[in-house]
């Protein structure tokens, strides 16, 4: 455990590294265990999904992650800064559960929105190694060309997760952090969103933690998959997925993908305390 | 289109006409002294008679007087709620001070004020409208400024927006809807406010002092006329107020629904 990364250039040290984490909730009745002591590594340009059952914590680790929340124990590094450092220095692009647009700015309005927001940390401590987006670039590539003067009023809800995704992109943060932004998303449009964030993940070469409960979801988008255990959460298996890219469609209708399915189900059932076969 | 303009225009005039027409009935019917209840088209004929005295000489103070009594009150509301959003303390320290305002009978400071100020002074009248006025600005500035969608507010944290930022571009704009439909209440509260200024702040001009006056002096034209005119103010301010918020709020519901 080191704090060099933060002098080195890009590139250098793990993307996240995640150790002996505790986090504890105070409640009237006494404190609750949400994590119990978790070690992870996230490596630089490396997609990494968080699966775990409803309510273990998932979104809690995203959110100390990305410094939005004190940690009761341990230590979490992004880019060798501690996360609020790293939000300062704006390393984080945040891709909430809803879209969380503006509703009084157009889409062109949303998706610059954050690179007009604390503008002294665009130039922080490390200067984020992604190519610089065109926010009208960005637009066009998630289909959106036609409706950047629009309101988001006037999306559907798919086209402003879109909108979402484009914004978080937007920023050239070397780190992404999305908590299960398409789970409230009809199976089509949620397979159209994969493939997008593939595409836009490819471009941009950024470093991606994704919080999800779909298994399948998990295994089509990670390099590889952090299970965690039910409450208090602790890493169940880190599901290494053995499927290449870039990924289609097509993919979700193979054996091979079929395959990973099953294994990390399995890890999942485990993990959640459930039966292996019922 | 059509239906657009019948629901904006003619469905108000037609409330109104009937209103009117039921009114001047009963009156003829019932054969009403004017000066209990004139027929309207009585009292709109008055106001036709002497537009000066009514839309000007006696319109002008009062209008003055709201409008300062509104803009202070915003003002002060604002502020408040500001503050309150962003200190827990400050939240839990005006709280009562909001309840005493809100439950003293603010005419009964009218007096006080004209024993501060004096006669000749406008801040009783504008004081009275600014205390009327105050309370639902705050209130709804303060729900608008603090009912911020969660997810938004982490997006603008995760780059780590200053609160100045998180104000500018999240809270204040959310808070426009709750604080114009405060200002349509206000409209209507802060003539009130102006008006019973008049009447126990010992003002010698103005719409109030005009219908106190009449009616004391048995001028059922001037009292009646009087109101009739700061009822024709409020529906201009809350005219001037919509059309305002059409252009400041297209992107809220209330205006792209129906």
């Amino acid at each position: 455990m080191s704090d060099a990364g933060a002098a080195g250039p890009a590139g250098a040290g793990p993307a996240i590294s995640i150790h002996g984490l505790v986090h504890r909730f105070a409640t009237r009745s006494g404190p609750i265990d949400v994590l119990a002591g978790l070690d992870v590594e996230v490596e630089r340009a490396e997609l990494v999904c968080l699966l775990g059952p409803s309510g273990c914590g998932k979104s809690t680790l995203l959110r100390i992650v990305g410094g939005l929340l004190e940690p009761s124990e341990g230590t979490v590094r992004v880019h060798g800064l501690a996360p609020a450092a790293a939000r300062a220095a704006k390393h984080f692009g945040l891709v909430p559960q809803t879209p969380a647009l503006l509703p009084w700015r157009s889409v062109r309005q949303n998706v610059s929105l954050l690179q007009r927001v604390n503008r002294r940390g665009a130039v922080g401590v490390e200067a984020p190694a992604a190519l610089p987006a065109e926010v009208n670039d960005l637009i066009e590539a998630v289909g959106l060309g036609d409706f950047a003067n629009a309101l988001p009023a006037a999306l559907s809800g798919g086209m402003q997760q879109r909108v979402s995704l484009a914004r978080a992109f937007a920023l050239t943060a070397p780190v992404k952090l999305m908590d299960e932004p398409f789970s409230a998303l009809d199976e089509l449009t949620r397979s159209d969103m994969q493939l997008l964030l593939l595409r836009l993940w490819a471009l941009h070469r950024t470093t991606v933690l994704f919080v999800t409960h779909s298994v399948p979801e998990a295994v089509f988008l990670a390099d590889r998959v952090v299970v965690l255990s039910s409450r208090p959460a602790r890493i169940a298996t880190v599901h290494r997925v053995s499927l290449g890219r870039p990924r289609d469609r097509d993919l979700v209708d193979s054996e091979a993908f079929a395959y990973e399915v099953r294994e990390v189900r399995a890890a999942l059932r485990i993990a959640a305390g459930r039966r292996v076969s019922p | 289109m059509r239906r657009r303009r019948t629901l904006l225009w003619v469905a108000p005039v037609t409330g109104l006409l009937l209103l009117f027409v039921l009114w001047e009935g009963y009156v003829r019917v019932a054969d009403v002294r004017p000066l209990v209840l004139p027929r309207p088209s009585f009292v709109i004929a008055e106001i036709i008679d002497e537009p000066r005295f009514f839309l000007w000489t006696n319109a002008v103070p009062t209008v003055i007087e709201a409008w300062w009594g509104f803009a202070l009150a915003f003002a002060v509301g604002i502020s408040t709620a500001t503050a309150m959003v962003h200190s827990r303390f400050v939240e839990r320290a005006s709280l009562p001070v909001i309840v005493l305002i809100q439950t003293t009978p603010v005419v009964a400071l009218a007096p006080a004020f004209l024993a501060w100020f004096g006669f000749r002074s406008k801040w009783p009248e504008i004081l009275v409208a600014t205390l009327f006025c105050v309370v639902p600005f705050t209130t709804n500035a303060f729900v608008g400024l603090k009912s911020i969608d969660r997810d938004s507010y982490e997006v603008l944290r995760s780059v780590d927006a200053s609160r100045w930022e998180v104000y500018r571009m999240l809270r204040f704009p959310h808070a426009l809807p709750f604080l114009f439909a405060a200002a349509r209440v206000c409209v209507g509260l802060s003539l009130i406010g102006a008006v019973v200024g008049e009447f126990f702040g010992g003002a010698t001009a103005g719409l109030g002092n005009a219908i106190d006056v009449g009616f004391t002096r048995q001028f059922a034209g001037q009292a009646w006329g009087s109101i009739f005119t700061l009822a024709l103010i409020g529906v201009g301010a809350t005219l001037l107020i919509t059309l305002i918020e059409r252009r400041l709020l297209r992107w809220h519901p209330s205006q792209i629904i129906g």
